[in-house]
C-alpha cells in the first residue's frame, strides 16, 4: 500500500505546474478573446512538454502514461485554474486514436501540429452516448454522413472532427476533416469561456474505410477514463478554491476582526476540507481498481464522478459565498474555477445521471 | 501509488479468515447483530476477548514490546475488514484502545507490569472518567479534585457518561490537582480502583432504553500515588494522546461498508405495496448509493492515514477528520436502515439482551426489532469523544490554521 507519487509523476506534476501557473485572471481574459477562445501557441508548448504524447502508448510513439499519471496532470491543471482544453481536445481524441489501429489522425495530435475534437452530443438525447440521430449511409461505394451535433468543443481550432454515428444501427466513430464540404458550423461560448459549436453534417463525404476500428464498449471505456480525469481536475480546482478562500478569510476584516475568526466561517471551511479529502480518497480508490474496462469499471467511475462533482460544486459555492461580493465578479479566480467545475461536472453526464446509473448497477 | 497485496498479505488475510471461520461462534455473531447499543455487553465481548487473547491478536495495535503484533498497516486494514465481514464483536475498546496505549506510552515499568497483562487477559475491565456534569466539550474546565495525602490521592467529585462503569473494576480519571495554574496545567491522570466505599455508580438510561452510561460519584475515594500516570499536571497531554486514539487510528469504513451491504440485502427482501422489492425504489437506491460512495471514500481516507503512520508521519488532528466523517456516515446509514423498516422500524423493546432465549419475538426481521434503538444510540457518536463542533474547531485551528 502506497499513496506517494513516483519520481516521474512528480516531474510531470512540476512541468504541468510551471506551464499552467503562468496564466493569471487577466491573461486568461486575453486568451479567451482570441479566435477560437484559445492560444494555439500554448498548445504547441503543451505538446513539446510531452503532456500530449503521455496519453498515447509506446507503439504510437507515445510516453505510455498510466491513468494515474494522467490524473496527476489533470489535478495539477485544476490546481492552477488552467484554461487549456488538455482533457477534452488532448487526452480524449488521443485515447480514442490510441485504441484504433487505423487512426491516421493520431500522429499529428501528439506533436501538437494538429488539434482534434469529438462530435458526440445530440439534441434531445441528454447524456446518451449512442449516436441515434447521426447516420452513415453508402451510395455506389461512397459513404456519407448526415446529422446534427452540438457541444463540439473548441471546434474552430480543430483540424479533425471525430464524429460518432451509426451505420444501420452499428456504432462508429468517423474522422472528418473540419474543412470538408457539407459542414455547417455555429460557434458559441461555453461555461468556462471556451468555444463550443453546433455542427450540421449535410451529406458529408467520408473517405472509404474511415470508420475507426473501435466498438461502442471501447468508446465507453475511454469516456470512463475521461470521467476519472474530470474528477482529478475538479479535485485540483476544489483545492484551489479552498486555498484561495482560506487565504482570503485570513486577511479580509469586518467588524474589526478577520472574518476567518468567526466560527461559522471556520466550520464551513472545515466542511469543504473534509469533502476535499473524501474526494481525493474516492479518486485514488478508483485509480487503484484492478480492472479498468467493462461495465463494472464504468459504473465505478460514474459513481466517483457523481460524488466528486457534487462535492466540487459544494466547495465552489462556499468559496464564492465566503468571498462576498468580490466572489461574483469576473476578476477573482474563484468564479473561473466554479465555471470550469460546472462544465466538467456535466461533461458526459451530470451528478444525478451518474448517480442514477451507479444506483441501478450497485 | 498502489494497493497491491503481497503474497504475505494474501496469506495473512487467509489466516485471519480461517481463524474467524473456526472460532467466531454463531452465538457471538448473533450477540453483535442483536445488540442495539454502541458497545456489546461483557458476556459477548469477554468471550471473544479470550479467544483473541489465546490467539495473540487481542492487542494487535500496541507496541510490540508491550504485546503488539507488529502488523503492517495493510495487515491491520485486512484484519479489520475480515473482522467486519465476519460480524465479530469488538472487545472492550476502553481497555484495549484507550487506557492500554496510554500505559504503553506513559506508564512506568511497574505500572506496565501490573496493568498490561491484566488488560490483555481481560481480567481487568476499565472505564473512562473524563466528562463531568459541568465539563463536556470544555473538558479542561473539569473540577473533580484530587489531593495528595500520605502517599495517596483523595478524590472528591463526580464523572458522568461513564460507559460500562457498572462492569468495571478500574477507572482512569482526569482530576484537578492544582487550581492556581492555567486550567490545562492543573490536570492529572489517575488510575482508581472501583471496588471501594468512596466510589458509587448510578445508572443513566439512554432514550433507547439501554443502560450503557453512568454517573460515578467519588466521596473521599482513594488511590495510591503510584497509580498516577505521568507527572502531576501532565494529565492534559496524556488526555490528548488518548483522545486522538479514541477518535481515529482504527478503521471504521470496513464495518460501515458491511452495514451498507446488509441494508442492500434487507432492501431486496423488503416488498413495497406493488409487490416489488425496495431495490426498485429509485429514491431509496440513490440514497443508498450515496452512502456507499461516502463509505468507499472514507475507506481510502483511513488507508491514507494508515500509510502516513507507516511512513512515520503522525496521524495527529487527522483523526478528528475520520471521527467526524465516520460518525456522521454511521448515523445516516442508521437513518436509512430505520426508514426501510417502515412501521416495523418503530419497535422499541425494553427487554435486554435481545439475543438470548428470553428476548421477545420481533415483528418481522430481527434487524427491524433493533433498528430504532440502534438509531437512537447512534446519536451519541457525534457527541462522544468530542462533539462534531469541537472536532471542527480542532480541524480549523490545527489543520486549516484559522
Amino acid at each position: 500500500m502506497n499513496f506517494d507519487l513516483s519520481e516521474s509523476q512528480r516531474l510531470f506534476q512540476s512541468t504541468t505546474e510551471r506551464f499552467a501557473s503562468a496564466i493569471d485572471v487577466s491573461a486568461r481574459h486575453t486568451i479567451r478573446a482570441m479566435e477560437g477562445g484559445y492560444d494555439k501557441n500554448r498548445w504547441q508548448e503543451l505538446a513539446e512538454l510531452g503532456l500530449l504524447s503521455i496519453g498515447a502508448s509506446a507503439e504510437h510513439n507515445g510516453l505510455d502514461g498510466s491513468l494515474t499519471d494522467l490524473s496527476i496532470i489533470a489535478e495539477t491543471f485544476g490546481c492552477n485554474n488552467a484554461l487549456d482544453p488538455w482533457l477534452e481536445n488532448g487526452v480524449l481524441p488521443i485515447r480514442l486514436g490510441n485504441l484504433a489501429a487505423n487512426a491516421t489522425f493520431l500522429e499529428p495530435l501528439l506533436d501538437g501540429s494538429q488539434l482534434a475534437t469529438i462530435a458526440f452530443a445530440e439534441t434531445d438525447r441528454r447524456y446518451d452516448l449512442f449516436p441515434h440521430n447521426t447516420a452513415v449511409s453508402s451510395n455506389n461505394g461512397d459513404c456519407y454522413i448526415n446529422g446534427k451535433k452540438q457541444f463540439v468543443l473548441t471546434a474552430s481550432l480543430a483540424d479533425t472532427l471525430l464524429v460518432t454515428a451509426h451505420q444501420e444501427g452499428v456504432f462508429g466513430i468517423y474522422p472528418v476533416a473540419a474543412n470538408s464540404e457539407g459542414i455547417d458550423v455555429q460557434h458559441y461560448r461555453l461555461a468556462d469561456g471556451s468555444q463550443g459549436a453546433a455542427i450540421t453534417f449535410n451529406q458529408v463525404k467520408l473517405a472509404s474505410d474511415s470508420r475507426l476500428e473501435l466498438d461502442f464498449d471501447q468508446f465507453q471505456d475511454v469516456i470512463a477514463e475521461i470521467n476519472v480525469l474530470s474528477c482529478a481536475e475538479m479535485l485540483g480546482l476544489s483545492q484551489l478554491l479552498l486555498d484561495d478562500t482560506i487565504a482570503y478569510v485570513k486577511e479580509r476584516e469586518q467588524f474589526g476582526v478577520t472574518i476567518g475568526s468567526f466560527q461559522s466561517i471556520q466550520h464551513g471551511l472545515v466542511d469543504c476540507y473534509s469533502e476535499l479529502e473524501q474526494m481525493r480518497s474516492l479518486l485514488y480508490r478508483t485509480l487503484l481498481l484492478d480492472n479498468k474496462s467493462g461495465e463494472l469499471w464504468r459504473t465505478e467511475t460514474m459513481g466517483a464522478k457523481a460524488f466528486i462533482s457534487d462535492r466540487a460544486d459544494f466547495i465552489a459555492r462556499t468559496a464564492v459565498q465566503f468571498h462576498g461580493a468580490m466572489g461574483i465578479t469576473d476578476e477573482v479566480a474563484v468564479g473561473h474555477a466554479m465555471k470550469r467545475i460546472i462544465f466538467l461536472s456535466r461533461l458526459f453526464g451530470d451528478a444525478a445521471h451518474n448517480l442514477n446509473h451507479y444506483a441501478r448497477n450497485l | 501509488m498502489d494497493m497491491n497485496l503481497s503474497a504475505d498479505d494474501i496469506a495473512f488475510r487467509d489466516e485471519v479468515r480461517a481463524f474467524l471461520d473456526e472460532n467466531l461462534t454463531q452465538a457471538l455473531r448473533t450477540g453483535l447483530a442483536r445488540t442495539p447499543g454502541v458497545f456489546v455487553e461483557p458476556d459477548i465481548s469477554l468471550a471473544w476477548h479470550k479467544i483473541l487473547y489465546e490467539k495473540g491478536w487481542i492487542t494487535h495495535g500496541w507496541p510490540v514490546e508491550d504485546g503488539g503484533t507488529d502488523w503492517t498497516p495493510m495487515q491491520t486494514y485486512l484484519y479489520e475488514k475480515e473482522v467486519a465481514l465476519a460480524g465479530a464483536p469488538k472487545p472492550a475498546p476502553i481497555s484495549l484502545q484507550l487506557i492500554g496505549p496510554v500505559l504503553c506510552k506513559y506508564g512506568t515499568p511497574e505500572q506496565k507490569e501490573r496493568f498490561l497483562p491484566r488488560i490483555r487477559s481481560g481480567e481487568d475491565f476499565w472505564c473512562q472518567g473524563y466528562s463531568e456534569p459541568g465539563s463536556g466539550s470544555d473538558l479542561a474546565s473539569l473540577s473533580m479534585r484530587a489531593t495528595l495525602e500520605n502517599g495517596k490521592y483523595v478524590l472528591n467529585g463526580s464523572k458522568i457518561w461513564t460507559t460500562h462503569a457498572q462492569h468495571a473494576n478500574w477507572i482512569f480519571c482526569l482530576v484537578r490537582t492544582d487550581t492556581e495554574v492555567k486550567k490545562q496545567a492543573g490536570i492529572t491522570f489517575l488510575l482508581v480502583p472501583m471496588d471501594q466505599p468512596g466510589v458509587k455508580v448510578t445508572p443513566i438510561l439512554s432514550m433507547s432504553g439501554d443502560h450503557e452510561v453512568n454517573q460515578v460519584f467519588f466521596d473521599n475515594a482513594e488511590t495510591l500515588v503510584e497509580n498516577r500516570v505521568g507527572a502531576e499536571g501532565q494529565g492534559w497531554e496524556v488526555a490528548t494522546f488518548l483522545l486522538q486514539n479514541e477518535r481515529g487510528g482504527s478503521c471504521f469504513a470496513p464495518k460501515l461498508l458491511v452495514n451498507i451491504a446488509k441494508l442492500e440485502e434487507y432492501a431486496k427482501n423488503h416488498l413495497t405495496a406493488d409487490g416489488s422489492p425496495m431495490t426498485n425504489d429509485t429514491d431509496f437506491m440513490s440514497r443508498l448509493a450515496n452512502l456507499k460512495l461516502r463509505a468507499h471514500a472514507l475507506e481510502y481516507t483511513e488507508l491514507r492515514i494508515q500509510a502516513n503512520i507507516a511512513n512515520g508521519r503522525p496521524a495527529g488532528p487527522q483523526t478528528s477528520l475520520t471521527k467526524l466523517i465516520s460518525s456522521n456516515l454511521a448515523q445516516d446509514i442508521q437513518t436509512l436502515h430505520n426508514e426501510l423498516f417502515a412501521y416495523e422500524g418503530l419497535q422499541l423493546p425494553s427487554e435486554r439482551p435481545l439475543y438470548n432465549d428470553n428476548a421477545p419475538d420481533p415483528i418481522g426481521d430481527h434487524a427491524g426489532q433493533t433498528s430504532l434503538a440502534a438509531y437512537l444510540n447512534g446519536r451519541a457518536s457525534t457527541i462522544y469523544g468530542g462533539s462534531d463542533q469541537v472536532q471542527k474547531n480542532i480541524i480549523a485551528k490545527r489543520i486549516l490554521q484559522l
